[in-house]
Order: C-alpha cells, then sequence, then structure tokens
C-alpha cells in the first residue's frame, strides 16, 4: 500500500505541473491543503472549474474575456487607430500596467518558433493582417517580446503588414535584453511606448 | 607583472560529481593534487572552473554534475582578490524527473544572475585535449577564444546564447523549408538576428586575437628561445575585416544572400562566427601542417599564457590557472618553464592534478600538496 493516499498523490502531481512549482512545493502545498479548512479547498476547485467556463479569448483581440470582447475591446474610450501585438493576454497586462497605452490590443498567441513547428499559420496573424488592412486602424505597435523569436517575429510582421498601408512600429529597447514584457516594470514599458521607432 | 592575482583561497563542494562533501584550503601559487585514475582530480577542477563560468567547460549536461542519485549539488569558493574577498556559490538543482536543473548563483550570499558573476574569478583552464589545439578542429579553438571573452566581456555571453538559440531556430526554418517548401517568408526575420548577434561575435573576438596575437608570439620566444614569429589571427568564414560591428552586420547578411542556395540544400546555416577559426601560423607556415609535434606543444603553451596574461593586464590581477593532468604530457624542460612562469613571473595561483607524485622535483618545492581518493581530497603532511 503507497505511504501517501492515493487523493493526496493526485493532488501533488497537478500542483507539480504547475510552472516554478518543484516536487517538493508541490508535497508542501498539497499538505497544506489537506490541513486548511474544506470550505476554503471547495472556493479554490470551483474557481479552477469555472476559469475555463467562464473565461474565453476576445473575439476580436484574442485577449482573455468573460463575454464575446474583452474590456478593453468594449471600452469606447480607447482609441481604435492604435494598434498594439503582444505575444501572450499577459503582456497585456503588463502594458496596461504602465499607463501608457491607450488603443487596443492584438495577442499573436506566442511568437515564430521553427524548432517548435510554429510558424505565421499557428500564430493570429491573419487576423492581425485582417484588422490592420481597415480604414480605422493607422499605427500597429509590435511589442513581441525582445529575445531571438519575438525579434524575429517582429521582422516579419512588419514585412507583412507593410501591404497593409499602415505606419508599423516596434517598441524601443529600453526592454533589458532578455528580459519578458511580462516582467519588465512599469517605467521601462512606459519609457519603450514613448521611444518606438519605425520598423 | 601584474597588480595582483586572483586566487580561490577555500573551494566546497556538496553532492558535486563523485564528491560527497569536500573542504579544500588552497595556498596562494601552486597546489599540486595528486592521484590514481578516476578519484576525482578533475571534477576537483572542474567545480573550481564551474563556480567561474557559471557552468562547466567540460560538458554541456548539467545534470551530470550532481552526484548520481541526488537531487541537488552545490560549489562554494572564496576568491581573494586585489579589491577584495568574495565569496562565490553555484548551487545546481534537478528538476522532478525532467532533465532540466536550475541553478542559482549567488555572490556574497546574494543571488545574482550569471552575467554578474562571470569575470569575478578568472580561470584559463589547460586540459590533455588542449595540447592538440594547433592540430584539433575548429571549434577548439573557437571554445578557447569565446570562454576568455565572456569573462572579459559578461554581456558576450549573452549574444553568444542568443547566437547558439537563433542558429537552432534558422536551421529547424532551413530544414522545414527543404523538407515542405514552405517558411521562406521568415527567414528573413531570423537572418537579421543571426546576423546582429554574429556580428558582435565576430568582432569581438577578432579583437581579442589581435590583442592576444602579440603576448602569444613572446611568450613562445620565453618557452622555446625560437626566432620564428607566431602569428594568431581570426579568420571569419565571411571572409570580414570584423572590427566594426555595423560593417560586420552587413557583411554577414551579404554573404547570407551569397550562400542561399547552399543553405537551402544543405538545410544548415554555412556563414557566421560557428564556422570561424583563429588561425595559427609559424614562420610564416600554417603550424597545423609544417609545425612538429615539440613545436605544436610549445604554440599550445604560448597561447595559454597570452590567455592567462591578457586577463590579467584586462583585469588587474592574475587569473587562476587550472593545468589538468598535463605536466606528464610535457618533457622535463617546457614543463619547468611553465611552472615557473605561471607561479613565478607571473605570479598566479596554479591549480595542477597528477597521476605521478611531484614532491620531488625541483619546480614543485614551494607548492602545497593534496592527495584525492574516491572524492575526497586531504593535504599531504
Ligand atoms: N555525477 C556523478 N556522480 C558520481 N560520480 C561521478 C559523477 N560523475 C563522474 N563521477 C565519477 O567520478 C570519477 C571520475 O573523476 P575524475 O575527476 O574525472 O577522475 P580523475 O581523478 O581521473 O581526474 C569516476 O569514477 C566517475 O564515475
Ligand atoms: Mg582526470
Ligand atoms: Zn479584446
Amino acid at each position: 500500500m503507497p505511504l501517501v493516499p492515493e487523493a493526496i498523490e493526485r493532488l501533488v502531481t497537478e500542483f507539480g505541473r504547475l510552472p516554478g512549482i518543484g516536487p517538493k512545493t508541490a508535497q508542501r502545498l498539497a499538505f497544506h491543503c489537506l490541513r486548511t479548512p474544506a470550505e476554503m479547498t471547495e472556493r479554490l476547485g470551483a474557481a479552477l472549474q469555472q476559469l475555463h467556463q467562464q473565461v474565453q479569448p476576445c473575439a476580436r483581440c484574442f485577449f482573455i474575456a468573460d463575454g464575446d470582447l474583452c474590456a478593453i475591446c468594449s471600452d469606447p474610450r480607447r482609441d481604435p487607430a492604435l494598434l498594439c501585438v503582444v505575444e501572450e493576454a499577459l503582456d497585456v497586462v503588463a502594458v496596461e500596467r504602465s499607463g501608457e497605452f491607450r488603443g487596443l490590443y492584438h495577442v499573436l498567441g506566442g511568437a515564430l518558433s521553427p524548432m517548435d513547428g510554429i510558424g505565421p499559420d499557428e500564430l493570429r496573424i491573419a487576423e492581425l493582417e485582417r484588422r490592420a488592412a481597415t480604414d480605422e486602424v493607422r499605427e500597429v505597435v509590435i511589442a513581441t517580446d525582445p529575445d531571438v523569436e519575438g525579434e524575429a517575429t517582429a521582422y516579419y510582421l512588419g514585412e507583412r503588414l507593410a501591404a497593409a498601408g499602415v505606419t508599423v512600429t516596434r517598441l524601443a529597447h529600453g526592454l533589458p535584453a532578455g528580459a519578458d514584457l511580462e516582467y519588465a516594470d512599469e517605467l521601462t514599458v512606459a519609457r519603450a511606448f514613448a521611444g518606438r521607432r519605425a520598423l | 607583472m601584474p597588480a595582483g592575482r586572483c586566487a580561490i583561497t577555500r573551494l566546497r563542494l556538496y553532492q558535486f560529481r563523485n564528491y560527497p562533501a569536500a573542504t579544500v584550503t588552497l595556498g596562494p601559487a601552486v597546489n599540486v593534487i595528486a592521484g590514481a585514475n578516476a578519484q576525482g582530480k578533475t571534477n576537483l577542477l572542474e567545480a573550481a572552473a564551474t563556480l567561474a563560468l557559471t557552468r562547466s567547460p567540460r560538458t554541456s549536461t548539467t545534470g551530470d554534475l550532481v552526484m548520481w542519485g541526488q537531487a541537488a549539488c552545490a560549489i562554494e569558493g572564496s576568491v581573494a582578490r586585489p579589491g577584495g574577498d568574495t565569496t562565490l556559490a553555484l548551487r545546481l538543482e534537478r528538476n522532478g524527473d525532467s532533465a532540466r536543473v536550475s541553478r542559482t548563483a549567488t555572490v556574497d550570499g546574494k543571488p545574482r544572475p550569471a552575467r554578474s558573476v562571470l569575470g569575478l574569478c578568472p580561470v584559463v583552464m589547460f586540459w590533455p585535449d588542449d595540447l592538440q589545439l594547433v592540430k584539433a578542429g575548429p571549434d577548439a579553438r573557437r571554445r578557447l577564444l569565446d570562454i576568455l571573452l565572456m569573462q572579459l566581456e559578461p554581456r558576450m555571453a549573452a549574444h553568444m546564447s542568443r547566437y547558439r538559440r537563433v542558429l537552432e531556430q534558422r536551421n529547424a526554418l532551413l530544414h522545414r523549408l527543404r523538407t515542405e517548401g514552405h517558411g521562406g517568408s521568415e527567414l528573413d526575420g531570423f537572418t537579421r538576428e543571426l546576423a546582429h548577434h554574429g556580428a558582435r561575435i565576430a568582432v569581438a573576438r577578432s579583437q581579442l586575437v589581435s590583442a592576444l596575437a602579440p603576448l602569444a608570439n613572446a611568450a613562445l620566444r620565453d618557452l622555446s628561445g625560437g626566432d620564428e614569429d607566431l602569428v594568431l589571427s581570426y579568420v571569419a568564414a565571411h571572409q570580414c575585416v570584423c572590427d566594426n560591428e555595423e560593417q560586420s552586420k552587413l557583411d554577414l547578411l551579404a554573404a547570407y544572400r551569397a550562400h542561399a542556395s547552399e543553405e537551402l540544400a544543405r538545410a544548415v546555416s554555412v556563414i557566421g562566427p560557428h564556422r570561424d577559426d583563429m588561425s595559427i601560423q609559424l614562420g610564416g607556415r600554417s603550424a597545423r601542417t609544417t609545425a612538429s609535434q615539440g613545436q605544436q606543444r610549445s604554440i599550445v603553451l604560448a597561447v595559454k599564457l597570452a590567455e592567462m596574461r591578457h586577463l590579467a593586464q584586462r583585469t588587474g590581477a592574475s587569473p587562476v590557472v587550472m593545468l589538468d593532468d598535463v605536466l606528464s604530457d610535457l618533457d622535463q624542460t617546457r614543463r619547468g618553464l611553465l611552472v615557473s612562469l605561471l607561479a613565478g613571473r607571473d605570479a598566479a595561483q596554479v591549480l595542477i592534478t597528477t597521476t605521478e607524485p611531484l614532491h620531488n622535483t625541483a619546480d614543485m618545492r614551494d607548492a602545497q600538496h593534496f592527495t584525492v581518493t574516491r572524492g575526497s581530497v586531504v593535504p599531504d603532511v
């Protein structure tokens, strides 16, 4: 018979799949849950369960939404002439924190990565192209990560959007080398926006 | 002579390779670490080098450094330098069952990214393979330059790892282009990234070789007394002068355009610093094809001395020099000369491993001696 009941082992395994959580931490978390009152673990369970039922990608920008459109796309005060292109939904949160950008977003869902079989068709680039081609959009700001894949993606988007008749700019490299947007502090992101350059 | 030296005064290992736990207090000059085969002599030098470089110079599989069956290992070294003493530590931890290993470097107890550890304890290493440096393939010479560069300019380490990454991506894309016939539109972006980092690496290496060349030539005279000139030069696969990053980048981009069909046919990137080399000429001829075995040995020693002196000049302190089992391959004269140059004139701390006892040799009289047996190291009394 195993030392630890199956129910705990299962929880340890699931916690262990989360980013930044090693086997020891997973075990600690599982035993912590065991010690906490049942209503708390039930709340956690319910929150996890509702996550995928209630949250879905925004139909326009692919940021997270609890309806058809996300909070940003449904905000009439946002400037639809400006599009900021990011890799992941979390990057939107980072840019929003800077308070520097008043336009709309487009979440690509990653960056070009031939090693992982990710080409333009695996990203929401066709959708971006369609949005950029509308009369409303004047400038597309590319804010992919300043790493190898993000830079190559930015260059690719620059070439591809040139045909859409919009101004394409790249976030300035005030970002520390190798830093993800997600980890950059507000001031750095704000400076990067102020200093964006044409592609 | 440099203003001072950098020395590892104490090295502690925990579950590193075959060392369960060990503490060695090293002397400031020559340290001789003796032992039979497979006892842990190379492992001990590897630990010191890994601490200084934040990664092993011996393997790219970091998990190999952790003792078999254990989850983590640690190395800690007290480093005495002219600017004050520091304690460097590196901890490696396996991530569950995956092959991935997480690394945490600390300087004086504070976590630091790898780039701020590089250069704090400069090292020059001399492994048995280095004796083939003249004859070996170009990657051995590129590695020598790169290890030196990342210690001199830590930001180069970032360009090198980006370059390796984009090279992998670009080769994967070329492969897909060849097999599936699509992906061409993404190639340009990766090519630019490759040229961007590649140009920086090529220029930095080329400048480094220019700095090493006169030092190596002078060192060869000290060693062999011959009068033939030793000339080192950087040879870029894209035939660039490599003295300016912007120009070098344009040259690289032009070379990629010129080799486009070859790259597609072979599905690999055929141009760039991963194909460059350092040419070694003696008396106007390629040392690889015309120098005698003895001359080639002397050239290798001269290059090692040049590495050391360049690091000493640039950082203001002699680096720690490690000689792994190479003395037995040198004749008595070269060996004596090398040790007296390193420990005497250049006043470096030297860590020497050997399978033969060196107690009674004249050049080792003032050395500190240790014996390694199955993962434990003790000073000789
Ligand atoms: N991760 C590891 N865990 C335990 N032992 C190891 C590990 N890696 C290598 N070894 C052992 O270390 C020994 C080799 O040590 P090394 O320092 O290369 O020997 P030498 O004294 O000949 O230089 C071998 O016995 C090898 O089995
Ligand atoms: Mg050995
Ligand atoms: Zn939206």
